[in-house]
């Protein structure tokens, strides 16, 4: 069933036993009003009753007025209790009729008591008629009151009753509640918070890398629906990883046989290389002699470009090794490794005047050599572009946040615009002329490699005249591939 | 297989059973007691209670030994052959009076039209003081006799300006069509079998002002404190007896009718009037101190006063319904 109409029956239900117990409880109300209502009538039933005897004790007074009007009250009473449709039960209705009886008879008797004259009593046959009056009224008197504290009994019991219902009402009805709520608790519990719990769950571990996730039995509704998107989009996920991986790993073929091809031809153009330089050279030094200026400028010119060449080839070893060279990780002491750096810049490098400001205690787990390459080449590059500053200025150091700590290496020579920043780490790349600022524009593309093989980036920021900005992360070691294995 | 596991099961099932066995047969100790009743409305309780078997639910085996009147009952009382016996008060009263010691376990009904005098209009009796000079039949010692000197007080008539004659209930019809007697003092079932014998020539009164009379249940005043545990299971009987008549009247009067031998139609006229309640209330003291004045004028007593509350049984009531026992001591 649907969550949606699973809510609706709910809703149902509880509305539902809400509706109920109002109703109950009304009807409780209801009930015990009543049972009150008809004790109060039944209390002015033995007031009535208690008055009549109290009056018919003085009936030589002559007080019949008063019983009549009593009485009266009494028939009124009992007249109230039959028209307003009460359950006065068998017992009552049969009292009550016994109590109207006995307050008739009373009456009569009293009425014949009163014609009585004083002399009647001299008679012997009034004076037997006058105790047998007597006799009977006082015997009508007890039963009446007999019957009106029965009465008063039963209208206790009844508004005892009445009151036990309203309050056995309320008990089921807060029973009901909990229960209706116990069940409502239980279905959203199994039907909604557990399978939630376990997407959760299984996001959690997909998202911290751990594959091994058993697709669910999913129920037919909303929640259900959302784990099998959930299980078709790991599904997709797992081919598109799949699909990356056989990618990368063609790429990383295509890769090293291209690093081996450039390897090999840089390694194999060397040879015929130095012929050149070395025939050019042979060529100026015997022969120079019978060549004319332009000639021999021509000879200088093959053996300066044979020198760029040879300058070039050796970069493209050098990127060729890094890129190649195995990964021997170590704690690297980043600051003392800058600082080095930056002491041999200023051995080699004496008529220039760089401040040079190393943060200390950057730690990192890393290649030694690799990062001692990285980092002389940034450093190599932050000497060369503030070349033209009196007063060069050199950070390294570091900023960290919750997500990762990133390096930097900051200077404030020539910086560059940032619309070329794209074109930064590219081979042989430069964004400044060769009389300027010489160089091959390798050394960036080597940092970039030396940084991604330990799982890091790097970007810059800079503007020109005022000084460039490069920011290098290294990242954590990751699980290898044979770790990142999903299974279905 | 049998494990000592099942055996002890079995065992513990078997303590039950035999538990539940002995629970029973205490259950079914029962009491033997005779009631002895007239065929009166009055008595209608202890014939509902046996017709619908509340007795046995209480485990009383009852026999009810039917008299021609209460005093036939009380007569059965005294001669041993009943335990208990149910009768008008004046019945009761007149025992009492004679020195027999006797209690009252409980009044079951209080009527005032069961009583009635019957005529002959033939014989010019077409109002109560014409009853002045007749020959006026009545069973002597019974609520009928006590009646019949009620009304005439009440009617202003002397007592003794009449001929009483002792005639037996069952005798009252015949006595009055043959001309025996003019008039009766007598009660249902018998003041309907007068009138029909008569036909058109009865004329009938009814004075309630004048009597009401109570049922009551007696019973030897040792037996009843001796086995007061019994008489409380009557009571208890008793008491639901007046619970189904109640809730169910018009069954209940079939039921009394039949047990009575008469048609329902007959009883109807007395039912109505009759309240049936177990009950020990005080103006039964009125009436029984009333007999005795009567009583002893007639020579059916000896004269002296009769403490009668000292012949309530009250604390057996008391102990099942407290709220019944409205008679101070």
């Amino acid at each position: 069933m649907r969550i949606a109409t699973q809510a609706s029956w709910a809703a149902c239900g509880v509305a539902a036993t809400i509706v109920i117990m109002a109703v109950a409880t009304l009807w409780g109300g209801r009930v015990e009003e009543r049972a009150q209502r008809q004790r109060r009538e039944i209390d002015e039933i033995v007031l009535a009753v208690l008055q009549f005897r109290s009056a018919s004790d003085d009936h030589v007074t002559g007080r019949l007025d008063s019983t009549e009007k009593l009485w009266a009250a009494v028939a009124t009473r009992h007249q109230w209790l039959v028209g307003h449709g009460y359950d006065l039960g068998a017992e009552e209705a049969v009292l009550l009729d016994d109590l109207k009886r006995r307050i008739v008879s009373a009456q009569r008797i009293l009425a014949e008591l009163s014609t009585l004259a004083a002399s009647d009593a001299e008679d012997e046959s009034g004076r037997l008629l006058l105790a047998q009056m007597q006799r009977r009224l006082v015997a009508h008197q007890q039963d009446s009151l007999s019957v009106a504290y029965r009465l008063a009994t039963i209208a206790d019991a009844r508004v005892e009753h009445a009151h036990r219902r309203l309050a056995d009402i309320t008990l089921a009805g807060l029973v009901s509640i909990t229960l209706v709520a116990g069940a409502l608790f239980g279905l959203f519990r199994r039907n909604v918070l557990r399978p939630v719990g376990q997407l959760a769950d299984a996001t959690r571990r997909i998202a911290a890398g751990h594959w091994t996730y058993v697709p669910l039995r999913h129920s037919n509704d909303e929640i259900g629906d959302l784990g099998r998107n959930f299980d078709a989009m790991v599904e997709a996920l797992h081919a598109t990883l799949a699909r990356v991986e056989h990618g990368n790993e063609a790429l990383a073929v295509a890769n090293r046989e291209l690093e081996s091809f450039a390897y090999s031809v840089s390694h194999d153009l060397r040879a015929p290389l130095r012929s050149l330089d070395g025939f050019s050279l042979a060529l100026l030094e015997d022969y120079g002699q019978r060549l004319d200026a332009e000639g021999r400028d021509m000879l200088e010119r093959i053996r300066a470009a044979s020198g760029r060449m040879a300058t070039l080839i050796d970069d493209l070893l050098r990127l060729s090794r890094v890129t190649r060279a195995q990964l021997n990780h170590a704690e690297v002491d980043l600051s003392a490794l800058a600082g080095e750096i930056a002491r041999s810049l200023a051995v080699e490098r004496p008529e220039r005047k760089v401040e040079c400001h190393v943060e200390q205690g950057l730690r990192v787990d890393g290649d030694p050599a690799l990062l001692a390459i990285a980092l002389r080449n940034l450093l190599e590059n932050a000497w060369k572009f503030t070349g033209k500053r009196d007063e060069a200025l050199v950070r390294v150091g570091a900023r960290r946040d919750a997500a990762a700590t990133e390096y930097y290496v900051a200077d404030n020579g020539m910086g560059f615009d940032m619309a070329h920043a794209g074109q930064l780490f590219g081979a042989f790349q430069r964004l400044h002329l060769q009389s300027e600022f010489p160089g091959t524009g390798i050394g960036l593309a080597i940092v970039q490699r030396i940084v991604q093989r330990h799982g890091g980036s790097i970007r810059a920021e800079a503007s020109p005249g005022r000084g460039a900005t490069f920011y290098f992360t290294l990242g954590e070691r990751t699980p290898g591939p044979a770790e990142a294995t999903m299974t279905r | 297989m049998i494990t000592p596991g099942r055996v002890g099961l079995l065992v513990a099932a078997l303590a039950v059973v035999a538990l539940l066995g002995s629970c029973d047969s205490r259950r079914r100790d029962i009491d033997r007691l005779t009631i002895a009743l007239p065929n009166s409305a009055g008595a209608a309780l202890i014939h509902t209670a046996d017709a619908r078997g509340f007795f046995a639910e209480e485990s009383l085996d009852v026999t009810l030994v039917a008299t021609p009147h209460g005093q036939g009952a009380a007569e059965l009382l005294a001669r041993g052959e009943a335990d208990l016996a149910a009768a008008a008060e004046v019945v009761f009263a007149l025992s009492v009076a004679k020195g027999e010691n006797l209690a009252v376990l409980s009044a079951l009904s209080t009527g005032g039209r069961d009583n009635a005098i019957v005529a002959r209009r033939d014989r010019a009796v077409t109002a109560p003081r014409d009853l002045a000079g007749k020959r006026v039949g009545a069973t002597l010692g019974t609520s009928g006799d006590y009646f019949l000197r009620a009304f005439l007080v009440r009617h202003r008539v002397a007592p003794g300006s009449i001929a009483l004659v002792d005639v037996q209930p069952e005798r009252i019809p015949q006595a009055l069509t043959d001309g025996t007697i003019e008039a009766a003092a007598t009660w249902h079932p018998f003041v309907t079998r007068a009138q029909q014998a008569l036909g058109s020539n009865a004329i009938v009164f009814i004075e309630e002002d004048a009597y009401r009379r109570t049922f009551v249940l007696f019973g030897s005043a040792e037996n009843l404190r001796t086995r007061r545990a019994t008489m409380q299971r009557v009571l208890r009987a008793l008491i639901r007896a007046e619970a189904f008549i109640l809730s169910a009247p018009e069954q209940a009067l079939r039921l009394a009718a039949d047990r009575m031998n008469m048609a329902p139609e007959g009883l109807r006229a007395t039912w109505r009037d009759q309240r049936f309640r177990v009950d020990m209330p005080q103006s039964l003291l009125i009436t029984l101190q009333d007999v005795i004045p009567w009583a002893v004028a007639r020579g059916r007593a000896p004269a002296g006063r009769v403490d009668f509350l000292a012949h309530m049984d009250l604390d057996a009531l008391r102990e099942v319904d407290r709220a019944r026992v409205t008679m101070l001591r």
